[in-house]
Protein backbone atom coordinates (compact mmCIF):
# COMPACT_ATOMS: atom_id res chain seq x y z
CA UNK A 1 0.00 0.00 0.00
CA UNK A 2 1.18 3.53 -0.66
CA UNK A 3 2.39 5.47 2.34
CA UNK A 4 0.62 8.74 2.88
CA UNK A 5 2.33 11.53 4.82
CA UNK A 6 0.51 12.19 8.10
CA UNK A 7 -0.03 15.81 7.02
CA UNK A 8 -1.95 14.64 3.93
CA UNK A 9 -4.35 12.54 5.94
CA UNK A 10 -7.92 13.64 6.36
CA UNK A 11 -9.24 14.26 9.85
CA UNK A 12 -12.73 13.60 11.13
CA UNK A 13 -14.53 16.30 13.16
CA UNK A 14 -13.62 14.26 16.27
CA UNK A 15 -9.86 14.18 15.61
CA UNK A 16 -8.97 16.44 18.56
CA UNK A 17 -11.15 14.25 20.84
CA UNK A 18 -9.10 11.18 19.87
CA UNK A 19 -5.83 12.96 20.64
CA UNK A 20 -7.26 14.17 23.97
CA UNK A 21 -8.12 10.55 24.86
CA UNK A 22 -4.50 9.58 24.07
CA UNK A 23 -5.47 7.31 21.16
CA UNK A 24 -2.83 5.56 19.07
CA UNK A 25 -3.49 6.99 15.61
CA UNK A 26 -2.81 5.36 12.24
CA UNK A 27 -3.61 6.01 8.58
CA UNK A 28 -6.76 4.19 7.44
CA UNK A 29 -8.14 4.68 3.94
CA UNK A 30 -6.67 8.18 3.73
CA UNK A 31 -7.86 9.19 7.21
CA UNK A 32 -5.90 9.65 10.45
CA UNK A 33 -7.93 7.33 12.67
CA UNK A 34 -7.75 5.98 16.26
CA UNK A 35 -6.63 2.32 16.27
CA UNK A 36 -6.89 1.92 20.02
CA UNK A 37 -7.30 4.03 23.15
CA UNK A 38 -6.83 1.63 26.08
CA UNK A 39 -6.17 -1.60 24.15
CA UNK A 40 -8.12 -3.78 21.72
CA UNK A 41 -9.03 -6.45 24.27
CA UNK A 42 -10.32 -3.96 26.87
CA UNK A 43 -12.30 -2.02 24.25
CA UNK A 44 -13.74 -5.21 22.76
CA UNK A 45 -14.88 -6.43 26.18
CA UNK A 46 -16.34 -3.02 27.04
CA UNK A 47 -18.63 -3.22 24.02
CA UNK A 48 -19.68 -6.80 24.78
CA UNK A 49 -20.29 -6.25 28.49
CA UNK A 50 -20.87 -2.48 28.94
CA UNK A 51 -20.77 0.13 26.16
CA UNK A 52 -18.40 1.66 23.61
CA UNK A 53 -18.35 4.84 21.54
CA UNK A 54 -17.06 4.78 17.93
CA UNK A 55 -16.12 7.53 15.50
CA UNK A 56 -17.44 6.33 12.14
CA UNK A 57 -17.54 9.75 10.49
CA UNK A 58 -14.79 8.69 8.03
CA UNK A 59 -17.24 6.31 6.37
CA UNK A 60 -18.55 7.46 3.03
CA UNK A 61 -22.11 8.70 2.79
CA UNK A 62 -24.03 9.45 -0.37
CA UNK A 63 -27.14 11.57 -0.17
CA UNK A 64 -29.77 10.72 -2.74
CA UNK A 65 -32.37 13.49 -2.89
CA UNK A 66 -35.23 14.48 -5.18
CA UNK A 67 -38.69 13.31 -6.24
CA UNK A 68 -37.42 10.03 -7.69
CA UNK A 69 -34.78 9.38 -5.03
CA UNK A 70 -36.49 6.22 -3.77
CA UNK A 71 -36.82 4.86 -7.30
CA UNK A 72 -33.08 5.40 -7.89
CA UNK A 73 -32.13 3.74 -4.58
CA UNK A 74 -34.44 0.81 -5.32
CA UNK A 75 -32.68 0.27 -8.65
CA UNK A 76 -29.13 0.53 -7.24
CA UNK A 77 -29.55 -1.55 -4.08
CA UNK A 78 -30.65 -5.12 -3.48
CA UNK A 79 -32.80 -4.54 -0.38
CA UNK A 80 -36.25 -2.92 -0.28
CA UNK A 81 -35.79 0.71 0.81
CA UNK A 82 -39.53 1.43 0.51
CA UNK A 83 -39.97 -0.32 3.87
CA UNK A 84 -37.95 2.38 5.66
CA UNK A 85 -39.53 4.98 7.92
CA UNK A 86 -37.79 8.33 8.61
CA UNK A 87 -34.81 7.80 10.95
CA UNK A 88 -34.58 4.08 10.26
CA UNK A 89 -31.62 2.39 8.61
CA UNK A 90 -31.37 -0.75 6.50
CA UNK A 91 -28.38 -2.90 5.55
CA UNK A 92 -28.18 -3.32 1.79
CA UNK A 93 -25.86 -4.20 -1.08
CA UNK A 94 -24.92 -1.70 -3.77
CA UNK A 95 -24.78 -4.25 -6.58
CA UNK A 96 -22.99 -4.60 -9.91
CA UNK A 97 -24.91 -5.98 -12.94
CA UNK A 98 -23.44 -9.41 -12.08
CA UNK A 99 -24.85 -9.31 -8.55
CA UNK A 100 -21.53 -8.59 -6.85
CA UNK A 101 -20.70 -5.78 -4.42
CA UNK A 102 -19.79 -2.23 -5.41
CA UNK A 103 -20.04 -1.75 -1.64
CA UNK A 104 -22.26 -2.54 1.29
CA UNK A 105 -24.05 0.32 2.96
CA UNK A 106 -26.69 1.47 5.36
CA UNK A 107 -29.60 3.26 3.75
CA UNK A 108 -31.22 5.77 6.06
CA UNK A 109 -32.92 9.11 6.49
CA UNK A 110 -30.20 11.28 8.12
CA UNK A 111 -29.92 13.16 11.45
CA UNK A 112 -26.83 15.31 12.36
CA UNK A 113 -23.93 14.74 14.79
CA UNK A 114 -21.24 16.97 16.35
CA UNK A 115 -18.08 17.18 18.44
CA UNK A 116 -20.13 18.34 21.45
CA UNK A 117 -22.23 15.21 21.22
CA UNK A 118 -19.10 13.03 21.64
CA UNK A 119 -18.18 14.71 24.95
CA UNK A 120 -21.77 14.52 26.17
CA UNK A 121 -21.95 10.78 25.44
CA UNK A 122 -18.56 10.08 27.03
CA UNK A 123 -19.63 11.96 30.20
CA UNK A 124 -23.10 10.46 30.37
CA UNK A 125 -21.81 6.95 29.71
CA UNK A 126 -18.92 6.99 32.15
CA UNK A 127 -20.91 5.66 35.17
CA UNK A 128 -22.04 2.65 33.12
CA UNK A 129 -18.48 1.93 31.94
CA UNK A 130 -18.66 3.35 28.42
CA UNK A 131 -15.26 3.96 26.79
CA UNK A 132 -14.17 5.14 23.32
CA UNK A 133 -13.39 2.27 20.93
CA UNK A 134 -10.89 2.35 18.06
CA UNK A 135 -10.57 0.63 14.70
CA UNK A 136 -8.71 -2.35 16.18
CA UNK A 137 -11.57 -3.50 18.41
CA UNK A 138 -14.08 -2.46 15.77
CA UNK A 139 -12.51 -5.10 13.53
CA UNK A 140 -12.54 -7.90 16.13
CA UNK A 141 -16.11 -6.98 17.15
CA UNK A 142 -17.47 -6.97 13.62
CA UNK A 143 -15.77 -10.30 12.90
CA UNK A 144 -17.32 -11.92 15.99
CA UNK A 145 -20.68 -10.67 14.72
CA UNK A 146 -19.75 -11.95 11.20
CA UNK A 147 -20.26 -8.54 9.63
CA UNK A 148 -18.58 -8.62 6.21
CA UNK A 149 -15.81 -6.08 5.67
CA UNK A 150 -15.61 -4.56 2.20
CA UNK A 151 -12.21 -5.26 0.63
CA UNK A 152 -11.71 -8.34 2.85
CA UNK A 153 -14.85 -10.44 2.77
CA UNK A 154 -16.80 -8.86 -0.06
CA UNK A 155 -15.88 -6.95 -3.22
CA UNK A 156 -16.68 -6.66 -6.92
CA UNK A 157 -15.83 -10.35 -7.50
CA UNK A 158 -18.03 -11.85 -4.77
CA UNK A 159 -21.78 -12.12 -5.28
CA UNK A 160 -24.36 -11.30 -2.63
CA UNK A 161 -25.36 -14.99 -2.54
CA UNK A 162 -21.76 -16.25 -2.29
CA UNK A 163 -21.31 -13.88 0.66
CA UNK A 164 -24.33 -15.63 2.22
CA UNK A 165 -26.16 -12.31 2.43
CA UNK A 166 -29.31 -13.53 0.67
CA UNK A 167 -31.37 -11.76 3.35
CA UNK A 168 -30.51 -8.34 1.86
CA UNK A 169 -32.03 -9.35 -1.48
CA UNK A 170 -35.64 -8.21 -1.81
CA UNK A 171 -36.73 -10.77 -4.42
CA UNK A 172 -40.21 -9.17 -4.50
CA UNK A 173 -38.68 -6.16 -6.30
CA UNK A 174 -39.21 -6.79 -10.04
CA UNK A 175 -35.86 -5.21 -10.98
CA UNK A 176 -32.60 -3.89 -9.51
CA UNK A 177 -29.00 -3.87 -10.62
CA UNK A 178 -27.79 -7.51 -10.66
CA UNK A 179 -31.19 -9.12 -10.00
CA UNK A 180 -31.10 -11.34 -13.12
CA UNK A 181 -27.58 -12.58 -12.39
CA UNK A 182 -28.49 -13.33 -8.78
CA UNK A 183 -31.72 -15.10 -9.74
CA UNK A 184 -29.77 -17.33 -12.17
CA UNK A 185 -27.18 -18.06 -9.49
CA UNK A 186 -29.89 -18.92 -6.98
CA UNK A 187 -31.42 -21.32 -9.51
CA UNK A 188 -28.22 -23.30 -10.20
CA UNK A 189 -26.62 -22.86 -6.75
CA UNK A 190 -23.36 -21.11 -5.79
CA UNK A 191 -19.95 -22.71 -6.45
CA UNK A 192 -18.41 -21.19 -3.32
CA UNK A 193 -19.77 -19.75 -0.13
CA UNK A 194 -18.60 -17.59 2.77
CA UNK A 195 -18.44 -19.70 5.93
CA UNK A 196 -17.36 -19.33 9.54
CA UNK A 197 -14.33 -21.29 10.73
CA UNK A 198 -13.26 -22.07 14.25
CA UNK A 199 -9.66 -23.19 14.66
CA UNK A 200 -9.23 -26.61 16.25
CA UNK A 201 -5.44 -26.35 16.46
CA UNK A 202 -3.65 -23.47 18.20
CA UNK A 203 -3.19 -20.94 15.40
CA UNK A 204 -4.73 -17.81 13.98
CA UNK A 205 -5.90 -17.87 10.35
CA UNK A 206 -5.42 -14.51 8.65
CA UNK A 207 -6.59 -12.83 5.44
CA UNK A 208 -5.26 -14.60 2.33
CA UNK A 209 -4.27 -17.93 3.92
CA UNK A 210 -5.25 -21.04 1.88
CA UNK A 211 -8.01 -23.39 3.02
CA UNK A 212 -7.25 -27.02 2.13
CA UNK A 213 -8.92 -30.43 2.07
CA UNK A 214 -7.27 -33.78 1.30
CA UNK A 215 -7.63 -33.00 -2.40
CA UNK A 216 -5.90 -29.62 -2.31
CA UNK A 217 -7.00 -26.01 -2.09
CA UNK A 218 -10.72 -25.45 -1.52
CA UNK A 219 -10.75 -21.78 -0.57
CA UNK A 220 -9.12 -18.82 1.16
CA UNK A 221 -9.45 -16.94 4.45
CA UNK A 222 -10.94 -13.45 4.15
CA UNK A 223 -10.77 -12.33 7.82
CA UNK A 224 -9.39 -13.96 10.95
CA UNK A 225 -8.43 -13.14 14.51
CA UNK A 226 -8.27 -14.34 18.08
CA UNK A 227 -11.46 -13.00 19.65
CA UNK A 228 -11.09 -11.44 23.10
CA UNK A 229 -14.67 -12.20 24.17
CA UNK A 230 -15.18 -15.76 22.91
CA UNK A 231 -11.46 -16.47 23.47
CA UNK A 232 -11.17 -18.56 20.31
CA UNK A 233 -9.43 -18.18 16.98
CA UNK A 234 -12.14 -17.55 14.39
CA UNK A 235 -12.15 -16.74 10.68
CA UNK A 236 -14.34 -16.28 7.67
CA UNK A 237 -13.43 -17.90 4.36
CA UNK A 238 -14.81 -18.59 0.92
CA UNK A 239 -14.80 -22.35 0.43
CA UNK A 240 -16.07 -24.67 -2.31
CA UNK A 241 -19.79 -25.34 -1.84
CA UNK A 242 -19.15 -29.05 -1.11
CA UNK A 243 -16.98 -28.14 1.92
CA UNK A 244 -19.33 -25.43 3.23
CA UNK A 245 -21.48 -27.71 5.39
CA UNK A 246 -21.39 -27.05 9.15
CA UNK A 247 -19.15 -29.50 10.95
CA UNK A 248 -16.83 -30.07 7.99
CA UNK A 249 -13.18 -30.17 9.10
CA UNK A 250 -10.72 -28.42 6.78
CA UNK A 251 -7.10 -27.34 7.09
CA UNK A 252 -5.66 -23.84 6.96
CA UNK A 253 -2.13 -23.24 5.72
CA UNK A 254 -0.73 -20.98 8.47
CA UNK A 255 2.65 -19.87 7.12
CA UNK A 256 3.48 -23.39 5.95
CA UNK A 257 1.92 -25.22 8.90
CA UNK A 258 -1.28 -27.19 8.23
CA UNK A 259 -3.73 -26.50 11.06
CA UNK A 260 -7.25 -27.91 11.48
CA UNK A 261 -10.41 -25.80 11.49
CA UNK A 262 -14.11 -26.60 11.54
CA UNK A 263 -16.98 -24.99 9.64
CA UNK A 264 -19.33 -23.37 12.20
CA UNK A 265 -22.54 -21.35 11.88
CA UNK A 266 -22.39 -17.54 11.53
CA UNK A 267 -22.43 -15.26 13.41
CA UNK A 268 -19.87 -16.38 15.98
CA UNK A 269 -21.47 -14.04 18.50
CA UNK A 270 -25.12 -13.09 18.74
CA UNK A 271 -26.34 -10.55 21.28
CA UNK A 272 -28.63 -12.25 23.79
CA UNK A 273 -32.22 -11.07 23.45
CA UNK A 274 -33.64 -9.44 26.59
CA UNK B 1 16.56 -12.41 36.65
CA UNK B 2 18.93 -9.80 35.33
CA UNK B 3 18.30 -6.08 35.50
CA UNK B 4 17.04 -4.83 32.09
CA UNK B 5 19.68 -2.09 32.37
CA UNK B 6 22.27 -4.77 31.62
CA UNK B 7 20.38 -6.21 28.65
CA UNK B 8 21.52 -5.69 25.05
CA UNK B 9 19.04 -4.76 22.33
CA UNK B 10 18.45 -5.20 18.58
CA UNK B 11 17.08 -2.65 16.15
CA UNK B 12 14.16 -5.12 15.72
CA UNK B 13 13.24 -4.54 19.39
CA UNK B 14 14.40 -7.80 20.96
CA UNK B 15 16.39 -7.82 24.20
CA UNK B 16 18.97 -10.35 25.35
CA UNK B 17 20.27 -10.83 28.88
CA UNK B 18 23.71 -12.45 28.77
CA UNK B 19 25.14 -14.48 31.67
CA UNK B 20 27.75 -17.25 31.66
CA UNK B 21 27.69 -17.75 27.90
CA UNK B 22 23.90 -17.96 27.81
CA UNK B 23 21.43 -15.43 26.49
CA UNK B 24 17.82 -15.03 27.60
CA UNK B 25 15.70 -13.46 24.82
CA UNK B 26 12.50 -11.39 24.82
CA UNK B 27 10.94 -8.33 23.20
CA UNK B 28 11.03 -4.75 24.46
CA UNK B 29 8.33 -2.62 26.04
CA UNK B 30 8.30 -0.50 22.88
CA UNK B 31 7.69 -3.63 20.78
CA UNK B 32 4.79 -4.87 22.91
CA UNK B 33 3.17 -1.43 22.75
CA UNK B 34 3.44 -1.43 18.96
CA UNK B 35 2.00 -4.94 18.74
CA UNK B 36 -0.91 -4.39 21.08
CA UNK B 37 -2.56 -7.28 22.92
CA UNK B 38 -0.43 -10.41 22.39
CA UNK B 39 -2.53 -13.56 21.92
CA UNK B 40 -0.21 -16.19 20.47
CA UNK B 41 3.42 -17.18 20.57
CA UNK B 42 5.17 -19.78 18.44
CA UNK B 43 8.62 -20.82 19.74
CA UNK B 44 11.22 -23.29 18.46
CA UNK B 45 12.00 -26.69 20.00
CA UNK B 46 15.00 -27.16 22.31
CA UNK B 47 18.12 -28.07 20.36
CA UNK B 48 17.43 -25.86 17.36
CA UNK B 49 20.24 -23.49 16.35
CA UNK B 50 19.95 -19.97 14.98
CA UNK B 51 22.30 -17.46 13.44
CA UNK B 52 22.14 -13.84 14.56
CA UNK B 53 19.21 -12.14 12.81
CA UNK B 54 17.43 -15.40 11.92
CA UNK B 55 13.77 -15.78 12.77
CA UNK B 56 13.31 -18.09 15.76
CA UNK B 57 9.54 -17.79 16.09
CA UNK B 58 6.46 -15.65 15.64
CA UNK B 59 4.41 -13.47 17.93
CA UNK B 60 0.81 -12.60 17.15
CA UNK B 61 -1.27 -9.79 18.51
CA UNK B 62 -4.98 -9.41 17.86
CA UNK B 63 -4.03 -7.29 14.86
CA UNK B 64 -1.02 -8.92 13.21
CA UNK B 65 1.80 -11.47 13.05
CA UNK B 66 5.45 -10.49 13.63
CA UNK B 67 8.66 -12.46 13.34
CA UNK B 68 10.98 -12.84 16.31
CA UNK B 69 14.66 -12.44 15.39
CA UNK B 70 17.52 -13.99 17.27
CA UNK B 71 19.76 -11.24 18.70
CA UNK B 72 22.79 -13.60 18.71
CA UNK B 73 23.85 -16.95 17.29
CA UNK B 74 23.29 -20.00 19.44
CA UNK B 75 21.47 -23.18 20.35
CA UNK B 76 18.10 -23.18 22.09
CA UNK B 77 18.54 -24.81 25.52
CA UNK B 78 15.34 -23.57 27.22
CA UNK B 79 11.89 -22.54 25.99
CA UNK B 80 9.39 -20.63 28.14
CA UNK B 81 6.37 -22.94 27.80
CA UNK B 82 4.51 -21.05 30.58
CA UNK B 83 4.67 -17.92 28.42
CA UNK B 84 3.31 -19.86 25.42
CA UNK B 85 0.24 -20.65 27.57
CA UNK B 86 -0.04 -17.04 28.85
CA UNK B 87 1.34 -14.85 26.05
CA UNK B 88 -0.48 -11.78 27.44
CA UNK B 89 2.34 -11.52 30.02
CA UNK B 90 4.47 -10.04 27.22
CA UNK B 91 2.26 -6.94 27.46
CA UNK B 92 2.26 -6.62 31.23
CA UNK B 93 5.90 -7.50 31.90
CA UNK B 94 7.95 -7.51 28.69
CA UNK B 95 11.38 -7.47 30.36
CA UNK B 96 10.67 -10.54 32.52
CA UNK B 97 8.81 -12.38 29.73
CA UNK B 98 11.73 -14.30 28.27
CA UNK B 99 10.98 -16.61 25.36
CA UNK B 100 14.08 -18.75 24.84
CA UNK B 101 17.54 -19.23 26.33
CA UNK B 102 20.39 -19.61 23.86
CA UNK B 103 23.76 -21.24 24.49
CA UNK B 104 25.76 -18.59 22.65
CA UNK B 105 28.08 -19.81 19.90
CA UNK B 106 29.41 -16.41 18.78
CA UNK B 107 29.95 -14.18 21.85
CA UNK B 108 31.38 -11.46 19.58
CA UNK B 109 27.85 -10.89 18.24
CA UNK B 110 27.40 -8.43 21.12
CA UNK B 111 29.39 -5.88 19.08
CA UNK B 112 26.33 -5.65 16.79
CA UNK B 113 23.89 -5.02 19.65
CA UNK B 114 22.73 -1.80 21.27
CA UNK B 115 23.24 -0.77 24.88
CA UNK B 116 20.25 0.41 26.95
CA UNK B 117 21.21 4.05 26.21
CA UNK B 118 21.63 3.42 22.46
CA UNK B 119 18.30 1.61 22.32
CA UNK B 120 16.56 4.41 24.21
CA UNK B 121 17.97 6.78 21.60
CA UNK B 122 16.65 4.57 18.75
CA UNK B 123 13.04 4.58 19.91
CA UNK B 124 13.01 8.26 20.86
Amino acid sequence: MEQTAVSDLKRTPLHTRHLAHGARMAPFGGWDMPVEYTGIVEEHLAVRTRAGLFDVSHMGQIEVAGDRALEAVQHLCSNDASRLKIGQAQYSALTTPTGCFVDDLLVFAPPHAADRLWNAIIDAGRPSGLIPVGLGARDTLRLEAAMRLYGNDIDETTSVLEADLGWVIAWQKPAFNGRDALAAQKERGVDRKLVGLEMLDRAIARHGYDVLSQNGKVGAITSGTQTPFLKKAIAMAYVRADTATEGTVVEVDVRGRRTRAQVVPLPFYKRPKN
Amino acid sequence: MMDPKNYRYTKDHEWIGIENGRGRVGITDYAQKQLGDVVYLELPPIGKTFERGQSFGTIESVKAVSELYSPMSGEVIEVNTVLVEHPEAVNTDPYQSWMIVLRLTKPDDTAQLLTTEQYAQLIK
